[in-house]
């Protein structure tokens, strides 16, 4: 029987699996695929976390009709929504390595070649997403941070508190097999050509 | 105690939560067709409905959290008992087991279910009474009673929320309401019909429809009389009155009052009274 905590950093793509979270200090850990073969440095491997609230609305749309005594409900579409998530770090510095570490995942995944993405996501998992894992709430999930605000606010806050909003695009929690995830949602690549950078490659 | 079953979940099993909800709301309407007309306004029933079904509640100890657990002990809501005693099914599970449920009614699989399609509603038992007659919900359970049971679809799970600070979380689900229990039911549509039918709906004395209204009265007695005519009928007026309409082409109310009131002679050789009461007496004795 796996454990979570085995779990905890699985990118099953490396060989080098990444040492687990300092439980002292976090309680989640925030990987991305970032390694030397792109451009930023093996530092920016893994980004622990506390986080202090998580929360995720689920709906279930649909339509209704009405008989006499009874009202029919069609299920349509499910909605699941985005994880929100709220963290709390212990110095500025830590705060904006949080930036840092999901800007650098930006700024990998703007350009990944496009034929790579669409060859990745064939698959059931793509190893080009981040990979969040809260392991005391049984939380494995790969996805994207959309976006992340960085606030400056002097000497006053010497433990920013922020909050981010996770895409759940692949969701392994409820899986024994952390192969096996089931896809939320579908990412669809807007395949408008190859990124800038590998057009430059071309041109060479 | 509350639980919910589905036949694709869990084997069929019912998922049982250990503490009671803390709220439960739904909304109860009426379809009517309002008609407005000469007699007066006229409101037809057409059927009813009921909106969103909300039910609150919050967990105790319950759902395994924390570090170095099997990850089958997490998202698993099979080992639900019933007990109260029963401390497995948390808000986590609870989760669980609603994401499948929006999987199986809107896709149909997962990695968990596969090819399980399948739109039924769900069933809601709640073990607490529901009196036809009072429509108490909050009286207690015990052996007599029967579980209130609720066939609906859920479609809000806004709840999921974990924190460092919560030691109770609260749960809320909202439910499209397919069919309510049926004391439920009762309850609503006899609390509504005596609802109308205290002011609105038809009257035979409506004076705005009925030609005889104003020369009717009812004594002390609840005996109906017909005012000015000077003596009383025991029996349901209704049938006088309507043998009466045969001399409506001839007389109206006004000619009718003139009739009665100014007949020369006796009181008992006025003619309208020995026709109707002769007109009465054939109707009695034909049933």
């Amino acid at each position: 029987m796996a454990s979570l905590k085995n779990r905890t950093g699985y990118l099953y793509f490396y060989k080098e699996i990444p040492t687990m979270f300092k439980e002292n200090a976090s309680n989640a850990v925030l990987s991305s695929p970032l390694d030397n073969r792109v451009n930023l440095s093996k530092k920016l491997f893994k980004q622990d976390l506390w986080i202090t609230r998580i929360s995720q609305p689920n709906q279930l749309s649909g339509q209704s009709y009405q008989s006499r005594f009874t009202k029919h409900f069609y299920p349509r579409y499910y909605s699941p929504g985005n994880l929100s998530v709220e963290c709390i770090t212990n110095s500025q510095q830590n705060y904006q390595e949080v930036a840092t570490f999901i800007r650098g995942h930006h700024k990998f995944m703007a350009n990944l070649p496009t034929s790579t993405y669409a060859q990745s996501f064939q698959a059931n998992i793509s190893p080009f997403l981040m990979t969040l894992s809260i392991p005391n709430e049984g939380i494995l999930l790969q996805g994207i941070v959309p976006s992340f605000n960085l606030n400056k606010k002097g000497v006053f806050d010497p433990a920013p508190a922020f909050n981010f909003d996770f895409i759940i695009l692949y969701d392994s929690s409820r899986s024994s097999d952390a192969y096996v995830s089931s896809a939320v949602k579908t990412w669809q690549d807007i395949r408008i050509g190859d990124s800038l950078d590998v057009q430059k490659e071309q041109r060479k | 105690m509350i639980s919910f079953s589905h036949p694709n979940l869990n084997n069929g099993k019912p998922l049982h939560l250990r503490l009671s909800p803390t709220n439960i709301q739904w909304t109860y309407n009426l379809n009517t067709k309002i008609k407005d007309t000469y007699g007066g306004q006229v409101v037809q029933i057409l059927g009813i409905n009921y909106d969103k079904l909300m039910i609150e509640g919050r967990f105790g100890l319950e759902g395994p959290h924390g570090k170095n657990r099997p990850v089958e002990e997490f998202w698993d809501y099979s080992k639900s008992t019933g007990k109260m005693t029963d401390l497995s099914i948390g808000l986590t599970q609870l989760t669980s087991y609603f994401k499948d449920y929006f999987d199986i009614a809107s896709q149909g699989a997962n990695t968990r279910l596969s090819g399980n399609f399948n739109q039924v509603p769900m069933t809601v038992n709640y073990t607490s009474y529901i009196d036809p007659n009072e429509g108490n919900i909050d009286t207690q359970a015990n052996q007599n009673t029967q579980a209130a049971q609720w066939s609906v679809y859920p479609i809000n799970f806004p709840s999921y929320s974990r924190a460092i600070t919560e030691f109770a979380p609260q749960w809320k689900i909202e439910f499209e309401i397919e069919e309510a229990d049926s004391n439920v039911n009762t309850f609503s549509v006899v609390k509504e019909i005596d609802r109308i039918k205290e002011g609105v709906g038809y009257n035979s004395s409506n004076k705005f429809s009925d030609p005889y209204a104003q020369v009717q009265s009812t004594d002390a007695q609840g005996n109906t009389t017909l005012m000015n005519l000077g003596f009383s009928i025991p029996s349901p007026v209704d049938n006088v009155r309507a043998n009466f309409a045969q001399f409506l082409p001839t007389l109206d109310l006004q000619g009718l009052n003139a009739a009665i009131d100014n007949t020369s002679g006796p009181v008992t050789d006025n003619p309208y009274r020995t026709a109707a009461l002769s007109i009465y007496a054939r109707g009695q004795a034909n049933g």
